[in-house]
């Protein structure tokens, strides 16, 4: 399954973008997310860690699955305030 | 009152929300654009939010606060764009009746906001500019 996810903040620096797409076998979790886009976009590798994945806009742990169609945005630890 | 503004930060309106005949105690935190950071001197910060979640997670906090003190009112608002040194850049309001309630949930609020709300800031000194990380989150 193809995800479209948003990215932010210093995550938006190195490509230039604020959303990319990886390619997923279905029932993959938020764990496989972060590693397929580690592969796919290289550039991004240094800045996941501490990044966490937020599905409909909610926070999901690393072993939650993912499915098409939800809006998939990758967080790196905040700083507001 | 949960708001991301790309606006000034009214705090007279803050205020005049937060009041009510019931509440005896008004406690206001606002955050504000230092002009230093690990000992050099900041210029500036731009603040992003990705808004529909950042909104969705305050409202979050401002129904926790509610649910562990008796509160009146509750606001929590956050400004992004390019905030210059002095500029409020979060403001966090409780009134309650009494002020234990209200000091100890304004505490919680922003602690939980700086932790758990999907906004970054991008700090500007004389070398350059870097996106910072919040040690609560």
């Amino acid at each position: 399954m193809i995800i479209q996810l948003r990215l932010f903040a210093g995550l938006k620096e190195p490509l230039g973008r604020d959303a990319i797409e990886v390619m997923l076998t279905p029932g993959a979790t938020a764990f496989d997310l972060k590693a397929a886009v580690a592969e796919s976009y290289p550039e991004l590798a240094p800045l996941l860690a501490g990044t966490r994945v937020a599905v409909n806009q909610t926070f999901v742990a690393s072993d939650a699955r993912l499915a098409p169609g939800a809006e998939v945005a990758l967080i790196p630890p905040v700083s507001g305030g | 009152m949960i708001r991301i503004t790309s606006e000034p930060i009214d705090l007279n309106a803050l205020y005049a929300h937060l009041a009510s005949p019931r509440s005896g105690a008004l406690v206001v935190f606002t955050g504000h654009v230092r002009d230093h950071n690990e000992g050099q001197r900041v210029k500036g910060l731009d603040y992003e939010a990705y808004a529909e979640m950042a909104e969705r997670q305050m409202t979050l906090i401002r129904d926790a606060m509610h649910e562990r003190w008796p509160l009146e009112r509750v606001a929590l608002i956050h400004r992004v764009g390019a905030l210059d040194v002095g500029d409020v850049a979060v403001a966090v309001g409780i009134s309650a009746a009494h002020r234990p309630a209200a000091f100890e949930a304004c505490r919680y609020g922003i602690d939980t906001l700086k932790a758990e709300v999907p906004i970054w800031k991008k700090e500007h000194r004389e070398a350059g500019a870097q996106w910072l990380q919040n040690p609560e989150a």
